[in-house]
């Protein structure tokens, strides 16, 4: 379990502490539902983003 | 009038695009300082477009059905010399010098641009309530909010301001208004309509549609935003096709999926029963309505957060030092954005690839799905939380919840009203087809318009 708080605080988030306490909140819950999702991605799926070199 | 009905009537000479124009001025006019509709209001040079549709038409160059028809733009589509505010005290002073390809295919048509509709600030949130430019309120009931994020084109066409309002939706935006505001909204397939000159909030998600008091005059606009565009290098090159329906079109052939999971769950009874008797009038139109499952839509939805929260982030972070600039509620997913690991971004996007195939089995069993475009109707402004079917929900994410997944898919989905619930408060339904398959879910939505118009 990630602690978005101490997360927030290191990364120079300057924001009161109930903001904080809710955003961490949502971060959390996201989080654990994310991450059952990304256990069962299989290893050769892509992310749909593509460089196209000859694109400008 | 719809534009549809504006169009015969100027081309029979009843009226003049310089009538509708002031009309529709004299409106915004008596009803903006209440709906607060409208950020910026274009009465010369609209006055000046509608003597030049005048003039042409009585020449015989028609520039088709929009030709002379007043109109207006959410403030996210650029206008050349015109401030393009996104809703945001970040751009509160800011005059692009070029138009949108939408603003440049609207005046290609001989549309009349009459102004600038209000949002939710950055187009990032569905209450526009907006904290730099006030609050936009329903027309239904003044109390309520809009919807957003283009709430402004949603109040702007129910109120009878103009018949048609661009809107974006990047995660419901155009289709909560018109739920919210009882019009309809058109969501096309990602790559249908340019997004050159519109000011961004995701880079995967933004769709451009408009918003109309009737399914043909969505469809009509359509017919002149659609195209490929070499300035946008999402838009699609696949070719066009008339989406207009015809009047009196058949949907005998069409099966209709009817959601048995998620888009049925959680929702206000009454939406709930006037969807599905909008699916049973389908039926009743010789439609096969058939019951489908769809894949996880939870998962598309918490998808389509990170998806959203991280490249929202990502574009707004140039202003990251200005925390001032920004309202509450925006700057607080702004945050959030920031904090959401680069990782979860990138599996997001590989779990969208996937649900993308999960969701291509739905169409073996239907040509469109019907399902409510929000669980309930307009919440008065300033609630946080709905309590719907007895559960108390995030107003945002209540609103979203039937449709954000339809964004991440990229799928056309057009939002139609279908009754009023208690309160005399518009409800409405979704109709979600294939990619690039618009005609068929407009022909569907304009069957059933016109089925119950006919009651």
């Amino acid at each position: 379990m990630k602690n978005w708080k101490q997360l927030a605080q290191a990364s120079g988030l300057e924001t009161s502490e109930p903001d904080l306490d809710r955003i961490a909140a949502v971060l959390e819950d996201m989080e654990a539902k994310l991450q059952p999702l990304v256990a069962r991605i299989p290893h050769d799926v892509e992310p749909p983003l593509i460089f196209k070199p000859e694109a400008q | 009038m719809t534009i549809l009905e504006a169009a015969r009537a100027l081309r029979a000479r009843e009226v003049s695009s310089v009538e509708l124009t002031s009309a529709s001025l004299d409106r915004i006019e008596k009803q903006n300082p209440t709906l607060n509709a409208f950020l910026t209001v274009l009465a010369e040079t609209a006055h000046t477009a509608a003597r030049r549709a005048d003039q042409e038409l009585a020449r015989g160059i028609d520039r088709g059905p929009l030709h002379g028809i007043p109109v207006a733009v959410k403030d996210v589509f650029s206008t050349k010399g015109v401030r393009t505010t996104c809703g945001s005290a970040l751009f509160a002073d800011h005059v692009p010098g070029h138009d949108a390809a939408v603003v440049e295919k609207l005046a290609a048509a001989g549309a009349v641009l009459t102004g600038k509709t209000g949002l939710h600030e950055l187009a990032y949130g569905i209450t526009s309530n907006n904290p730099h430019f006030g609050t936009i309120r329903n027309p239904w009931d003044l109390e309520r909010i809009p919807g957003g994020s283009s709430g402004g084109s949603g109040a702007a066409v129910a109120a009878g301001l103009v018949p048609m309002a661009m809107g974006t939706d990047t995660g419901g935006s155009i289709r909560i208004p018109a739920s919210f505001c009882g019009v309809v909204g058109l969501k096309p397939t990602f790559g249908r309509v340019s997004r050159y000159g519109v000011m961004p909030l995701d880079f995967t998600l933004d769709h451009m549609g408009p918003l109309t008091r009737t399914v043909r005059d969505a469809a009509a606009v359509l017919n002149e935003l659609a195209g490929y565009d070499s300035r946008d290098e999402t838009s699609s090159q696949r070719p066009i096709e008339n989406y207009l329906p015809e009047q009196g079109c058949a949907i005998a052939d069409v099966r209709v999926g009817l959601p048995e999971n998620f888009y049925f769950d959680r929702l206000d009874p009454e939406v709930d029963a006037a969807v599905r008797s909008l699916a049973a009038r389908a039926e009743s139109l010789g439609a096969r309505v058939v019951p489908v499952r769809v894949p996880d839509i939870a998962a598309l939805n918490l998808v389509g957060r990170v998806i959203l929260l991280s490249e929202a982030s990502a574009l707004l972070e140039p202003f990251r030092e200005r925390r001032d600039r920004f309202g509450p509620d925006v700057l607080l997913l702004l945050d959030q954005g920031r904090l959401l690991p680069a990782t979860d971004y990138v599996n997001a996007q590989r779990l969208r690839r996937m649900m993308q195939r999960d969701f291509n089995g739905v169409w073996r069993h239907a040509d469109c799905l019907i399902t409510p475009t929000t669980p309930a109707t307009a919440p008065r402004i300033g609630e946080l939380t709905s309590n719907i079917a007895g559960q108390e929900e995030d107003v945002r994410l209540a609103a979203t919840r039937l449709v954000r997944g339809v964004n991440v898919l990229g799928l056309p989905a057009v939002a139609l009203p279908c009754g009023l619930d208690r309160r005399g408060l518009p409800i409405g339904a979704q109709i979600i087809g294939r990619a690039f398959d618009e005609a068929l879910i407009l022909r569907v939505a304009a069957a059933l318009e016109d089925a119950i118009s006919r009651c």
